[in-house]
């Protein structure tokens, strides 16, 4: 009996609960509104009180909370700073060489070099040797004796080659020598490294007067494949030595050799294109008449 | 003493009420709420018997969809009542009827409540339905909330509410 009763109660309950349901699904919500209403503004005020009664408590769990996941963020922020300096760092030597490649870039469209880019690789082990390894060869069409410039002006000269690589002999090596010439007084002469000191450059003429600050350009040379005017450095009248026979300069170079990363092999400079002749056939020719005079004699005649 | 213990179940109900929507949801600090309700269900069901278990989770399960607003009316309503009434079921099998028993069950019904309403949301497609995992999630540890807090309310139902058995014994003499 007491089963029934029970079994009854909750046939009435379960069909109430699918009646409100039912009646909440098909929009008839002016009873449940009204309803959700009242039972909203009656816990209100106890909601109110209890919240603010339990705020300190709250608060208190709150910051322990916060505490466990600052110290977490703490954790966090810090391997993120230390991942953003290491980015900074790389970021910072990436705009240098972005720097590096735009000047290069923008010297080999003034000079309208046809240039193959490379990196420097490896430099000198040697005291006495003034040499670097760039990371373009045979394979890139590098040849020997090309000449190597970065975007300030003339690096060196391509000493030797292998298909993947080339070894460049610095404008300051001992070794290394070149004609150049004034720009300001174009006085040919000869520039020749000198190791750690300055680079000297020698006038032809001893004559010819060569400022302090002048600056020396490459010249052509038969036999050379150093393109003319790539600037190599610049007079220092400090260390000149006159004489009537002979006169020489100290040249500062213009390019820093200890911190190259980035140079250029010059392929191939444009050359001077030489006019072409006028084909004598285009050519009108006004021959005389037959029987008129000739044109100097019609000029006596006039 | 009918109407006395009429009182004191309804002061029970709307108290743990209160504490389940105003209470429980700050504690929890938007976490998983604990049931406490579907506690004082198996509890009731347990102690005093399907009938009392059955209308305190009818009025209790109605207010509590009063008291939401996107759950459809009703719903909480009919899974409380059939847990009530489950566990209404399971009552003879308990000879007896131990705290831990009570405890799990109360565990057990928590996870159904969870379960229940989840599937509710699903058929009715109320509300955009959360993903498995959370609702494994939630049920796990509405569960567990409600092993834990199934003492508590045992200790509270036995010192406020007399049992009908002994409300008949005291009728009959």
């Amino acid at each position: 009996m007491n089963q029934r009763r029970v079994w009854g109660l909750f046939v009435a309950l379960v069909l109430t609960a699918l009646v409100l349901i039912t009646l909440d699904f098909r929009g008839e919500e002016g009873q449940a509104d009204a309803g959700r209403d009242s039972v909203t503004t009656g816990l209100a005020p106890f909601e109110r009180s209890l919240a603010r009664v339990l705020a300190p408590v709250r608060n208190l769990g709150d910051g322990v909370v916060d505490l466990l996941a600052t110290r977490a963020e703490n954790q966090r922020l810090r391997a993120e700073v230390a991942e953003l300096r290491e980015r900074r760092r790389v970021f910072a030597d990436l705009e240098r060489e972005i720097e590096e490649l735009r000047a290069l870039l923008g010297y080999r469209d003034t000079a309208e070099l046809v240039t193959v880019p490379g990196r420097v690789i490896a430099v000198s082990p040697s005291n006495f040797e003034w040499t670097l390894t760039i990371d373009v060869g045979e394979r890139d069409g590098v040849e020997r004796g090309m000449a190597v410039v970065a975007a300030q002006g003339l690096v060196g000269r391509v000493l030797t080659t292998t298909s993947t690589a080339s070894r460049v002999l610095l404008a300051v090596d001992p070794n290394f020598s070149v004609a150049a010439r004034s720009v300001a007084t174009s006085s040919l002469g000869l520039v020749d490294g000198r190791g750690s000191e300055p680079m000297r450059f020698g006038p032809l003429d001893p004559r010819q007067p060569v400022g302090d600050g002048d600056e020396i350009v490459t010249a052509t040379f038969p036999g050379s494949r150093i393109p003319a005017g790539i600037p190599v450095g610049r007079v220092v009248s400090e260390g000149a030595r006159s004489s009537r026979l002979v006169s020489v300069y100290d040249l500062l170079p213009l390019v820093d050799m200890t911190r190259l990363d980035r140079v250029m092999v010059v392929i191939a400079a444009p050359a001077d294109e030489v006019p072409p002749f006028e084909d004598s056939d285009a050519l009108d020719p006004v021959l005389p008449a037959p029987g008129s005079p000739a044109p100097d004699e019609a000029e006596a005649g006039g | 003493m009918r109407a006395r213990r009429l009182a004191v179940l309804s002061a029970l109900v709307v108290t743990l009420l209160l504490v389940q929507v105003s209470v429980l949801p700050l504690v929890a600090g938007g976490a998983f709420v604990p049931d406490l309700l579907v506690v004082l269900i198996v509890v009731l069901a347990l102690e005093h018997g399907p009938r009392t278990g059955l209308w305190v989770a009818g009025v209790s399960g109605l207010l509590l969809d009063l008291a939401a607003t996107t759950v459809p009316l009703g719903s909480t309503m009919l899974v409380l009542v059939s847990i009530a009434y489950l566990t209404g079921l399971l009552r003879p099998f308990l000879l007896e009827r131990a705290d831990l028993t009570t405890a799990l069950l109360a565990g057990l019904a928590g996870v159904l409540s969870v379960l229940g309403q989840a599937a509710l949301a699903v058929l009715l497609s109320a509300q955009e339905s959360p993903p498995a995992t959370v609702i494994a999630w939630s049920a796990m540890v509405v569960g567990a909330f409600a092993v834990l807090l199934a003492p508590p309310v045992l200790v509270l139902v036995r010192r406020t509410l007399v049992r009908p058995e002994q409300l008949a014994a005291e009728v009959g003499r």
